[in-house]
C-alpha cells in the first residue's frame, strides 16, 4: 500500500505550498504554546530546584537550640527562670536520645577575631564545634582537605576550617591553602580544609562561607566559656523533628527542673519548617503554572483547531472528489491524520527545540557576555520532560481530532453532496 | 449491465420536498450506447449520479452488474467508482492545485498502480484526447473544453467498461464538440457501455438509443416546446 503513502506526502506537501498561511498559522500555534509551556514548566522547576538546594544550605533535618526562660511553674519554682546547659549536657543528649537524634554538636561562637596570613588579614567569627558539625550543617570540605576530626577534639589541635571566600580574602585565589599556617589573634593554626561553595538562604549569626571552625576544647582553652552559644542537632531520617526536640527536653528537664512540655524553656529553631513552607510554596506555584500552562494550551488549542476545521470545511469537495475517483475512506482519513501528525511533529519539534535552546544556551550565554548570572535569581531552569510531553500531545490530539472528525463526517457523505456543498 | 426498479430520489430542503425522481424503471444492456435527453431540472444529473453510485436513491432498487448497489460495503462501492464506472462531470470537478497529468494520475493512485505505469497511462490518455502539451497545466491555466478533456482522460484511467457522462460537450463549440463525440464513439467501438446525457438533439440523434425525461420520470417521447 505505499501508494496511500505516497499520495499522502504529496499531498502535504502539496498542501503546504498550496496553503502556506494555514499551514504557518497551524505550526505556528502548536509551536507557540510549546515554547510557552515548556519555559513556563522549566522556570518553575530551575526555581523550585534552587529553592530547594538553597534551604540545604543550612542543613538537612537540623534544629538549633539556644537558652531559653521557663514559661511556665514547675514543681514549686516560679516561671521566668533562664535555662542553659554545659557542653557535657550536650553529650548527655547525644548518649540518649540515640533514638530520633543522628548527629549532634555544641556551638561556641565568637566575632571579630584577627586572621592574619602573610600580610593579608581579616575579621571573622569562629565557631568551636565537634566534628559532626561538619556533615549536618552542610559543610563540606573542597578537595584536598577535610573537616575537623575526633582526634583534633581530643589533642586540642590548633587546627582551624575555612570558609570559602575567607580563605579566598587571606590567600587569594589559590588552591594551596591546606597545611598553611594562619594566626587567629597572633595564635598560629593550621589550615585542614576549604568549605565547597554553597548557596544557603538562611543563616544565624552570619553565613558559613564567611566563618571559621575550630575544634571545642581548642576554643575553650582560649575563650575559656562555661556555656556554648548553641548547640546543633540533626533528626535521624523518618524522625518527626517534634519527637526528636521532645527528646532533648526529656533529657534537659529534670537536670534543670523545668516542665519537660515547656516549649519555652529552651529556644529551638527547626529549620525542617523552613522546608515546609517551600513544600507549600511550590504547590501553590505549580498548580499556578498548571493553570496559565492550562489557558495557554487551551487559546493555542483553540487556534489550531479553529484553523484545521476551515482546512477541512475547504477540502469538503476534494474529499467527495476523491471518494467518486474511488478513493477508500480510510485513505481519505490516513491524509488528514498524517498532515496532523506532520504539522504537530513540524511545531511541536520546532517549539521544543527553541525552548531547549534557550534554557541550555541563554544563561551561560548571559554569564559570558554580559556577567549576569541568571541562576541567582531563577535558578537553572530544567526542561520538564512530563510537561513539555503533555502539551506536545494535548495540542497535536486537538489538531488531529480537529481535522480527523470533520473528514470523516465530509468522508460519509455521498461523494455528488460533498462535492456540492462548497 | 444496469437494471433500476421504481427508483425515486426525493431532496428535501427546509420543509419544502422535491421529487427529483419519480419511479424511474429503467435496463441498460452491455455495450448500449444511449443519450439522456430531457430539458432543464428534469432529474439527467440526478440518475446519472445513481447510476454512477455517486448518490444513493430515496426508494427502489438498483442492480449494477447483477449486484444490488445498496447491499455493497463503502469499499466495495468506492472500487467500483474507482475501476468499473468512469464519470465525466457536468462541471469536471477537477482538483484545482494538479496539473492535468496530476488530475488523471489520482485514479490510478487510488488503484494502487506503480508510478512507471503512472506515467505512461496519463501520457497516453492525454494524447488521446489532444492534450500532450498541456500535461503540466492546472485548471485555472486551460480552457473549459481543454478541461472537459482532462475530465474525459481522468474518467478512462482505470479503462472502465462503463463511462457515464454528463454533458460532455455542453461547454464546447459545435467542431470541439464533435470530437468529444468522435472519442465517445471510439470508446464504444472498443466494446464499453456508455451513457451520455447531452442538450444537442443532433447528438443526441446519431446514438443508438435516446432516454427522455421529463419532471423527474422517464417519457417515451417529450412534449413539445417545453
Ligand atoms: N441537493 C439537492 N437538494 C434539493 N434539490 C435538488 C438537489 N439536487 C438537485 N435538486 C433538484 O433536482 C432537480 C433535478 O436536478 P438535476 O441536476 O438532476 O437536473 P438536470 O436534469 O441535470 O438539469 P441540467 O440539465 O440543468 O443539468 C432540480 O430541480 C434541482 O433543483
Ligand atoms: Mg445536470
Amino acid at each position: 500500500m505505499s501508494s496511500f503513502r505516497l499520495i499522502s506526502i504529496r499531498q502535504f506537501f502539496k498542501d503546504i505550498s498550496r496553503q502556506k498561511m494555514r499551514t504557518l498559522l497551524t505550526t505556528v500555534g502548536i509551536f507557540w504554546g510549546t515554547v510557552s509551556v515548556v519555559l513556563l514548566f522549566s522556570v518553575g522547576k530551575g526555581l523550585q530546584e534552587m529553592m530547594v538546594t538553597n534551604s540545604k544550605g543550612l542543613g538537612d533535618r537540623i534544629s538549633i537550640v539556644w537558652p531559653g526562660v521557663t514559661a511556665k511553674a514547675w514543681n514549686g519554682m516560679p516561671q521566668g527562670r533562664r535555662i542553659r546547659y554545659t557542653e557535657s549536657d550536650v553529650r548527655e543528649i547525644k548518649e540518649n536520645a540515640t533514638e530520633t537524634i543522628s548527629a549532634i554538636s555544641v556551638e561556641y561562637r565568637s566575632s571579630a577575631f584577627n586572621m592574619k596570613f602573610g600580610r593579608s588579614t581579616a575579621s571573622a567569627s569562629i565557631s568551636g564545634v565537634w566534628p559532626a558539625f561538619g556533615d549536618m550543617r552542610n559543610i563540606l570540605p573542597q578537595e584536598g582537605g577535610r573537616f575537623l576530626n575526633q582526634l583534633d577534639l581530643e589533642k586540642k589541635r590548633r587546627v582551624v576550617f575555612l570558609g570559602d571566600e575567607i580563605a579566598e580574602k587571606l590567600f587569594g585565589k589559590t588552591s594551596e591553602i591546606v597545611g598553611k599556617t594562619i594566626n587567629i589573634n597572633k595564635v598560629p593554626y593550621v589550615v585542614i580544609g576549604v568549605m565547597q561553595k554553597k548557596t544557603q538562604n538562611s543563616a544565624y549569626a552570619g553565613r558559613d562561607k564567611d566563618k571559621g571552625f575550630i575544634p571545642s576544647t581548642t576554643f575553650n582553652s582560649m575563650m575559656n566559656r562555661r556555656y556554648p552559644s548553641n548547640f546543633v542537632f540533626q533528626a535521624k531520617e523518618g524522625v518527626e523533628m517534634a519527637s526528636a526536640i521532645d527528646e532533648v527536653h526529656r533529657v534537659l528537664a529534670p537536670r534543670y527542673g523545668y516542665d519537660p512540655s515547656d516549649t519555652k524553656a529552651l529556644s529551638i529553631w527547626d529549620t525542617t519548617k523552613n522546608g515546609k513552607f517551600w513544600v507549600n510554596f511550590f504547590v501553590i506555584f505549580r498548580s499556578f503554572l498548571v493553570v496559565i500552562g492550562c489557558f495557554t494550551l487551551i487559546t493555542g488549542g483553540i487556534g489550531v483547531a479553529n484553523i484545521m476545521h476551515v482546512v477541512v470545511q475547504e477540502r469538503t469537495k476534494e474529499i467527495g472528489i476523491k471518494i467518486a475517483l474511488g478513493a477508500h475512506k480510510n485513505m481519505i482519513l490516513m491524509q488528514f491524520l498524517a498532515e496532523g501528525t506532520l504539522l504537530i511533529v513540524l511545531g511541536g519539534g520546532l517549539g521544543f527545540a527553541l525552548s531547549y535552546s534557550l534554557v541550555t544556551f541563554l544563561p551561560p550565554f548571559l554569564l559570558q557576555t554580559a556577567g549576569f548570572d541568571l541562576a541567582e535569581f531563577i535558578g537553572t531552569p530544567n526542561i520538564d520532560t512530563f510537561g513539555t510531553m503533555l502539551t506536545v500531545t494535548i495540542l497535536g490530539l486537538t489538531a488531529i481530532f480537529a481535522g480527523y472528525f470533520p473528514a470523516r463526517k465530509a468522508s460519509n457523505l455521498q461523494p455528488v453532496q460533498a462535492i456540492k456543498l462548497f | 449491465m444496469i437494471r433500476m426498479s421504481n427508483v425515486s430520489k426525493v431532496y428535501h430542503t427546509g420543509s419544502i420536498t422535491f421529487e427529483a425522481l419519480r419511479d424511474v424503471n429503467i435496463e441498460i444492456k452491455e455495450r448500449e450506447y444511449c443519450a439522456v435527453v430531457g430539458p432543464s431540472g428534469s432529474g439527467k444529473s440526478t440518475l446519472m449520479n445513481i447510476i454512477g453510485c455517486l448518490d444513493d436513491s430515496s426508494t427502489g432498487e438498483y442492480y449494477l452488474r447483477g449486484q444490488k448497489v445498496a447491499n455493497m460495503t463503502q469499499n466495495q462501492l468506492a472500487d467500483i467508482r474507482n475501476k468499473t464506472i468512469g464519470f465525466v462531470f457536468q462541471s469536471f470537478n477537477l482538483l484545482p492545485y494538479a496539473t492535468a497529468e496530476e488530475n488523471v494520475e489520482v485514479p490510478l493512485l487510488f488503484a494502487g498502480q506503480s508510478r512507471k505505469l503512472r506515467l505512461e497511462r496519463c501520457r497516453f490518455l492525454l494524447e488521446r484526447v489532444g492534450l500532450a502539451d498541456k500535461m503540466k497545466n492546472r485548471p485555472t491555466e486551460m480552457s473549459g473544453g481543454e478541461m472537459q478533456r482532462v475530465a474525459v482522460a481522468r474518467a478512462l484511467a482505470n479503462d472502465p467498461p462503463l463511462i457515464l457522462a454528463d454533458e460532455p460537450t455542453g461547454n464546447l463549440d459545435t467542431r470541439t464538440g464533435g470530437a468529444i463525440v468522435d472519442l465517445f464513439n471510439e470508446l464504444h467501438d472498443e466494446g464499453r457501455t456508455i451513457i451520455m446525457i447531452t442538450h444537442d438533439p443532433n447528438i443526441a440523434a446519431q446514438l443508438p438509443r435516446q432516454i427522455y425525461m421529463q419532471d423527474g420520470a422517464l417519457v417515451d417521447r417529450l412534449r413539445a416546446a417545453s
